[in-house]
């Protein structure tokens, strides 16, 4: 169940309109390291998990991550608005116009479109943390390298909150892989999966 | 943390709703970050006592934004004095400038 406020988690005020770099932020709203992919990623990640803090950092993560698909919507709205036709030809916006207009539709920079091949919910909780951690790196990198691209400071000051978010997850990330291996086998981590084979005491793999 | 005393409806600008969503902005992110904290350390007692005092401070500061500009989330719109539905004519977080 989720609640909308009618408010951003971090304020957005771009004046300058700017499709080029508008071109290149979508990819965190709908591209391979975006935050749809990690919002989807977490969410379905989470029923399957056995152990209540994980399943709930899960949860509470991917709420987040809605939130900065929001925020990310929003800049490229504001980079977007008000275009003129003459504008949106000189900065290479017109392969994207066409098909939208000035609607938001998640796809990466090159213009491939969201799909859930972008992430995985593998029913293993160590396969699916380590995949986490991995997102968040991914992420981050996706947010530094923006960063390298953008010079207008109403953009910079919301992506670089952003980027310290990607940080934040992947240190919690950690000390969720970090309480599940303490509930696991210290002999072998992979002796079996606990979210298979946890209530199976006739499991083979529990032999 | 220092907290002014609520604004009187005379001073009732954009600045000044700009300057009351910022704080709550501000005290909503302490609550998440504290959240996703404590969803891994849930034994932490001086984290817990710190979210409880967050959370009492963004209701208050919720309800007067409510009281002054509308309600946030539905919720609060037992805050606001409007006969109208406020919420539904309330500016949408996209919007920018002092949104």
């Amino acid at each position: 169940m989720w609640n909308y406020e009618k408010r951003l988690q971090f304020p957005i005020d771009i004046k300058t309109p700017n499709a080029e770099i508008a071109k290149v932020i979508i990819t965190q709203y709908g591209g391979p390291d975006g935050e749809l992919s990690a919002s989807m990623r977490y969410l379905s990640q989470r029923y399957t998990i056995p152990y209540r803090e994980v399943a709930g950092l899960l949860t509470d993560i991917g709420t987040e991550e809605l939130a900065h698909f929001e925020m990310i919507g929003a800049i490229v709205h504001q980079l977007t608005k008000n275009l003129s036709v003459e504008e949106i030809e000189k900065q290479g916006f017109a392969p994207y116009y066409v098909d939208h207009t000035l609607a938001l539709w998640p796809q990466a920079a090159g213009g491939i479109p969201f799909n859930s091949c972008q992430f995985q919910s593998k029913g293993d909780v160590l396969t699916d943390l380590f995949e986490d951690l991995a997102a968040e790196q991914k992420a981050r990198t996706t947010y530094d390298n923006i960063l390298r691209l953008v010079k207008d400071p109403d953009v910079c000051a919301p992506i670089r909150f952003l980027r310290a978010r990607e940080i934040v997850h992947f240190q919690r990330f950690g000390e969720a892989l970090r309480i599940v291996q303490e509930k696991l086998d210290p002999v072998n981590f992979y002796q079996y999966n606990p979210e298979f084979d946890g209530s199976r005491t006739d499991c083979d793999c529990n032999k | 943390m220092m907290y002014r005393q609520p604004m009187s409806p005379q001073y009732n600008t954009d600045m000044n709703r700009n300057n009351l969503l910022k704080e709550i902005s501000m005290v909503d992110f302490a609550i998440v970050d504290l959240n996703q904290y404590l969803d891994t350390h849930p034994d932490d007692s001086d984290a817990v006592a710190y979210i409880k005092q967050y959370i009492t401070i963004l209701c208050r500061l919720r309800q007067e934004y409510a009281s002054l500009y509308g309600p946030l989330s539905i919720y609060d719109a037992c805050y606001s004095d409007c006969n109208d539905w406020r919420w539904a004519r309330m500016p949408l977080p996209w919007e920018g400038g002092c949104n």
